[in-house]
């Protein structure tokens, strides 16, 4: 078999089928590239020999391919993929569940790279590598993943584009090209179909237990040391946007776990079962409605403006007016709820639940319970009292730090009477207790206070060192009441948030709140766009979906309805992308390259010589010159650029200038002379 | 899947079209690969998997690879249609011999095609043809039968560009080519013996008589050549000859009349070779033709041409 060339012979293939799809070391390089990119963001979470397996195991692909290692047996692939099965399950415990099943997916995509010797073998390995990168978002769905997951996919796209050509060269550029270019012709139909295709409001099935992993954030237990840890962090702990004015700052008490039990060192939940409902709420205000994305911090509590009066769905008021979600928040969520600022909340307490209240364990603190006696002694009433301790706290040398002395096993009276120093878990927990040794019902209630509002987008961020806590005793008629014994030490703590109460607080987070101007407002900028982001590409759900296409008119409780839009949006944006296709396809433009030699051929012709189907540049050239020796010069130069333009490899980018230039110039006379 | 596609997609096809054969819509099927279904399984579950944890991201890359995969279909169409297919003249062959089906393939379109895959089973030929261009190439199929043959439909295919799908197109091209009997090796030399003065035709006495010129042709005596006036003329010039050699022999069926149908036609064939190759003027018996003498390669191409057709 034998190909011949007609007019063009530029890309000519002449190939046996079998030769053709060998994987050569440059494809086998760009194969393993694809695998560390697809690799790469897990890499952080499969354990480190793993990585290094990946790394020995494209080692060794490589080297087979390169024909200095020998591809490796069947029997030992099969021990392989046993062997390292194994030691996954072994290092997880399990195989299921989302860490395992990415590690073994990671395992058996890279033990396909030494089965690899021709096209075919490598598209499971590339189908592997799509369904990793799915795999990612279970992890993580930020917009620098989002962006980086899908250059892996094209990557991974040009990869097949690759695989389809017979040749054995690699045609990085074109193929990477021409992935984006089918990409982008994807994306229309992509987002009809994301937009249109009917969302559940509800999972398949229960979610595997792992799931969920630890994320900073309150738990439902403070002791010494436990906030101010949480508040080294700017992370964002949920966004709330206000559906008009937001209250002042020193009403936004974000409710989370109320804690009723203290051991001696740590306040928790305590034994309270029973729950409320938001009839049993007396509000004395206007609501506040608003809507909150909370990021997953792998609990079911949900923070809520003090206090909730408008439950989001799915979700419960638990017995201490905490709003507690149905299921754990393990990934960004929005909730739609209001509060009432203003309330009155329990005016009954029944006997059992009092005794919880101002249960202590004995044996601790005596200085402060010799203080409390002296206090009943002195004043008559609850509030009197109350008012007494705030202001000894406020006159004292008591001092706001997150880096308090440590507190020995008497905490409180250590606190009271010693170090005088602490965060707001010191003040909150301190407080509490002497208000149950003063027979004042008290609880110590977590959360968050405060927050930055992001005017761009006009939305309330809430971040980890926001987290507050405070205290909230019981007095009969006006029911639970908020009392924040860190206001009487640092009120800028709750006027103006933490920044103002620590200056120079060091944090976590890149954007420190306290920088400069500019990085500030560009870090208010990212935060923006993550909230949008958040809102409406991650918060995509059953409920945006059906108000969503309620506006464009499409009714999606009828699913013939959704069904007919989806056929009908995508089939004719294929009919809009074939279309453009075909006219792109019928258009034979000539290049300025063929235009300018016809030009220069038809200003033969005018001479006598015309250019014959059959002669090739150089033969007409020649033809011509044999009669025109005047022209020898001109005509020798045109055709060795046309030739070169048209077949060379890689012509100068000047030349198709210079070419032009010849040819306009090129006014031959008709005799010689 | 494979077999019942192929019917199918053949069932329109009748008979060779005229050329050159254009690769339309209407002619150009679609058909997802193995590795397509298999890639339409990943996206299932990769899509319930979305549903199941409600991942956005899940579900935009699962509906993103399951909107690449849509384009290609059309990619795959635009890498196939437009092409043009011409044959080349078909030669003779004897049989046993390899048939040359030359053509023409022209990519008239702005756009290269890759990875287009001619099939004439069991043999395959794969190109790029740049756009705006044309690539001659010929495909060697055996014969295996002597008679009219055919060169059959030819698949034109390509999986490019992401390798999910399988386009293709049938052509039969109007094409065909007389495939002569196999000369028989070792045949004994025709008998002039038996044939008697009435069979063995001296014409003139013996004497070549020269009687004109005509343009060379395939097969025609070296010494027949008529070296001066070929090297005044732009073409070769044979010498014609009444009688050449002096010898006209008639080559006749009922001398191997002991023999099969076939051996009969091959050493007949080996005869006309012969005589061919010696300038000897020939005419041939059998029953049904009756061909007189006469020499040259048109004359070497009706005997053979009558030998190959015989009773099929």
């Amino acid at each position: 078999m034998s190909i011949g060339s007609g007019t063009f012979c530029g890309l000519v293939i002449m190939n046996s089928r079998q030769e053709k799809t060998i994987i050569t070391k440059n494809k086998m390089l760009w194969i393993l590239a694809c695998q560390a990119s697809v690799i790469l963001p897990h890499v952080i979470r499969i354990p480190f020999w793993l990585t290094l397996f990946c790394l020995l195991i494209g080692a060794w692909g490589y080297s087979a391919v390169a024909g200095r290692f020998k591809y490796p047996s069947r029997i030992t692939l099969v021990l392989l993929v046993i062997l390292s099965s194994a030691a996954i399950g072994y290092y997880y415990k399990t195989l299921i569940g989302q860490d395992a099943g990415v590690s073994l997916l990671i395992t058996m995509m890279s033990l396909k790279l030494l089965e690899i010797k021709k096209h075919r073998d490598v598209l499971l390995f590339i189908f592997l590598g799509y369904f990793l990168v799915v795999t990612n978002f279970l992890f993580t769905q930020s917009i620098l993943m989002a962006i980086y997951m899908f250059t892996v996919s094209i990557g991974l796209t040009s990869t097949l584009i690759m695989l389809s050509r017979h040749d054995k060269q690699l045609h990085l550029k074109e193929n990477i090209k021409l992935a984006t270019v089918i990409t982008l012709q994807a994306l229309p139909v992509m987002l009809a179909l994301f937009i249109l295709f009917p969302r559940l409001p509800s999972p398949l099935w229960a979610m595997p237990e792992d799931a969920t992993r630890a994320i900073t954030g309150i738990s439902d237990s403070m002791s010494p040391g436990s906030i101010s840890e949480i508040s080294k962090s700017d992370a964002v702990a949920f966004r709330v946007s206000f559906k008009k004015e937001p209250p002042s700052n020193s009403l936004l008490y974000w409710r989370g776990p109320v804690l009723g039990k203290f051991n001696g060192t740590t306040w928790s939940k305590g034994n309270f079962y029973s729950r409320k409902n938001t009839n049993d709420i007396i509000t004395l205000n206007s609501p506040v409605n608003y809507t909150i994305t909370m990021e997953p911090h792998n609990q079911n509590w949900l923070f809520a403006l003090d206090v909730v009066s408008r439950l989001p769905a799915g979700s419960h008021l638990n017995h201490a007016y905490s709003l507690i979600s149905d299921q754990k928040i393990t990934e960004t969520k929005q909730f739609k709820m209001g509060s009432h600022t203003n309330y009155i909340i329990d005016q009954t307490l029944s006997r059992r639940d009092k005794h919880k209240y101002l249960n202590m364990p004995d044996g601790f603190n005596p200085q402060t319970t010799a203080w409390a006696r002296q206090l009943l002694n002195t004043y008559n009433s609850q509030s009197e009292i109350i008012n007494a301790v705030l202001k000894h706290i406020k006159d004292q040398p008591f001092k706001y730090t997150l880096t308090p002395p440590l507190l020995g096993k008497d905490s409180v009276d250590d606190f009271f009477f010693r170090t005088r120093s602490g965060f707001c878990e010191h003040y909150a927990g301190s407080f509490t207790y002497l208000m149950r040794q003063l027979g004042i019902p008290s609880r110590v209630v977590l959360g968050y206070q405060g927050g930055e509002y992001n005017k761009l987008g006009d939305y309330l961020i809430v971040r980890q060192s926001d987290a507050h806590a405070w205290t909230e005793v019981w007095l009969g008629n006006k029911g639970w009441v908020r009392i924040d014994p860190t206001f009487a030490v640092a009120p800028e703590r709750v006027e103006q948030g933490i920044d103002a109460a620590l200056p120079g607080r060091q944090t976590s987070g890149i954007f420190f709140r306290n920088s400069n101007p500019l990085l500030r407002s560009l870090a208010l900028y990212w935060d923006n766009v993550n909230y949008k982001w958040h809102q409406w590409v991650l918060g995509y759900d059953a409920n945006k979906q059906s108000s969503l296409l309620d506006k464009l008119g499409i009714n999606t409780s009828n699913w013939e309805d959704i069904a007919i839009s989806i056929l009908v949006t995508i089939g004719s944006l294929f009919v809009i992308i074939a279309l453009w296709l075909s006219i792109q396809k019928r258009k034979p433009k000539t290049d300025s390259t063929s235009r300018n030699y016809k030009k220069f051929c038809s200003r033969l012709k005018r001479l006598g010589y015309e250019r014959q189907d059959h002669e090739g540049p150089t033969d007409f050239a020649n033809r011509v010159i044999k009669e025109r020796h005047d022209l020898k010069n001109d005509i020798e130069i045109i055709t060795r650029f046309y030739i070169q333009l048209r077949y060379g490899r890689n012509p100068p980018d000047d030349l198709l200038k210079h070419f032009r230039n010849r040819v306009t110039h090129f006014k031959p006379a008709k005799n010689i002379t | 899947m494979g077999k019942l596609a192929d019917k199918l997609s053949t069932r329109r096809l009748t008979g060779p079209e005229p050329e050159p054969v254009v690769l339309s819509r209407k002619r150009i099927y679609i058909l997802p690969t193995g590795y397509g279904v298999l890639f339409s399984i990943i996206l299932l579950i990769m899509l319930i998997g979305s549903i199941n944890y409600n991942n956005s991201l899940g579900f935009a890359l699962t509906f993103l690879m399951g909107s690449i995969t849509m384009i290609s279909m059309l990619h795959i169409h635009r890498n196939l249609s437009g092409i043009e297919i011409k044959s080349g003249t078909t030669h003779s062959v004897f049989n046993g011999e390899n048939i040359t089906y030359p053509f023409t393939i022209n990519n008239s379109n702005k756009k290269n095609k890759y990875s287009i895959v001619i099939e004439k089973s069991p043999d395959n030929i794969i190109i790029d043809i740049p756009a705006n261009s044309a690539i001659s190439t010929h495909f060697d199929i055996p014969s295996d039968k002597r008679g009219h043959t055919r060169i059959g439909r030819i698949k034109i295919f390509t999986d490019y560009p992401i390798g999910l799908f399988h386009a293709w197109s049938w052509i039969i091209p109007d094409n065909h080519c007389i495939v002569y009997p196999t000369p028989e090796n070792n045949a004994p030399p025709p008998d002039f013996e038996t044939q008697g003065t009435g069979n063995l035709l001296s014409s003139k006495k013996g004497q070549d008589e020269y009687y004109g010129l005509r343009q060379y042709q395939h097969g025609d005596p070296v010494k027949h050549i008529a070296w001066k006036q070929t090297a005044r003329s732009n073409e070769i010039l044979t010498k014609q000859f009444t009688g050449s050699g002096g010898q006209t022999l008639w080559l006749e069926w009922d001398t191997t009349d002991t023999m099969s149908l076939e051996h009969k036609l091959s050493r007949l064939c080996r005869w006309v070779l012969d005589c061919e190759r010696n300038g000897i003027n020939y005419g041939l018996r059998i029953p049904g033709n009756n061909i007189s003498p006469g020499n040259g390669h048109r004359h070497r191409h009706v005997c053979l041409s009558a030998l190959a057709l015989f009773a099929v």
